[in-house]
């Protein structure tokens, strides 16, 4: 094969663009003595064709289910571990939820009766501070008013 | 040492909202041991007979808008807490008081809230060295509708 097809070749090859009857040729020609410059594709071409070992598929495949199992046993692992830890905690916020609920206040019906009086009483305590409020408020502006007529009186007085 | 980690981290993941120091509801108030609650519903409000008047002040205006009342009562221990629950609740609400009286020992503050449709709220607390009093109105009223309450 000329130095210039062989070229071309292996540039479709590592292209991944050749051809299996291409690939083939490449391979036979590897296969023999090859110029210096052409040894590390030698070495390559060798490689590839090599055969492996044929129990190899079956002890790749062994290997993986042995890996598949090892990561899903580790799973169940963690969640059967957590199991107490969550028990626990379940346990503790019914406990806390159930403490709340026994320190509510007990709440008594009313009677209409009883709700009239409570609804009366509430308006009048209402009315009651409201008025009380507005009296001191009424004192105040009295006793302000009254201050400040002082302090004009006196103003006047001096003029 | 490797159990204890995540066994921490479960416990503190589900129990944490439990503790948050979440701003509380007036009513939730009536949960604090030694308080007297009394609560009016519209249901129960509209069973009772129309108040006209209280002592003489015409209360027909007011009534009539009530959807609910709540009373809270507190004394000694309960009185503390319930006064310092109710503080923080006000100052969550970030409202400023209608009005406020002291006399002989006895604060009261008075507040209108304003909500969303007939969930207007006007409060009224009075605070006395051992008993502090809540009444709490809520309905569609308007501060005019208070002030009817006072004496012309």
């Amino acid at each position: 094969m000329d130095q210039k097809k062989l070229d071309h070749l292996l540039t479709r090859f590592y292209q991944g663009e050749s051809s299996l009857e291409e690939e083939a040729l490449l391979e036979s020609y590897f296969s023999g003595d090859v110029p210096k410059a052409y040894q590390k594709d030698k070495q390559l071409f060798l490689a590839l064709s090599s055969t492996y070992p044929e129990e190899l598929d079956e002890r790749l495949e062994r290997f993986m289910k042995k890996e598949v199992a090892k990561q899903r046993n580790k799973k169940t692992f963690f969640l059967k571990s957590l199991i107490p830890y969550a028990a626990a905690v379940i346990i503790m916020a019914f406990g806390i939820h159930f403490y709340r609920e026994q320190t509510k206040a007990p709440q008594q019906e009313l009677t209409v009766e009883e709700a009239y009086n409570h609804t009366y009483q509430a308006l009048q305590t209402i009315s009651c501070k409201l008025n009380k409020g507005n009296k001191e408020i009424a004192l105040a502006m009295n006793k302000q008013t009254d201050a400040v007529q002082r302090v004009l009186n006196k103003v006047n007085l001096k003029k | 040492m490797k159990k204890i980690i995540p066994l921490l981290l479960l416990i503190l993941t589900f129990t944490s909202p439990l503790y948050a120091q979440k701003v509380k509801e007036i009513s939730e108030l009536s949960k604090i041991k030694g308080v007297t609650v009394v609560q009016i519903n519209k249901q129960l409000l509209n069973l009772i007979p129309k108040i006209d008047q209280v002592n003489g002040i015409d209360t027909n205006q007011l009534s009539g808008k009530l959807e609910s009342i709540l009373i809270l009562n507190g004394e000694d221990k309960a009185a503390t807490q319930l006064g310092k629950e109710m503080q923080l609740i006000l100052k969550s609400l970030k409202v400023e008081p209608l009005l406020y009286a002291s006399d002989e020992g006895e604060e009261t503050t008075m507040y209108y809230v304003e909500g969303s449709k007939k969930e207007n709220q006007f409060i009224l607390f009075s605070q006395e060295p051992d008993e502090v009093s809540i009444i709490v109105l809520k309905g569609s009223f308007t501060p005019q509708d208070i002030s009817t309450l006072v004496n012309k």
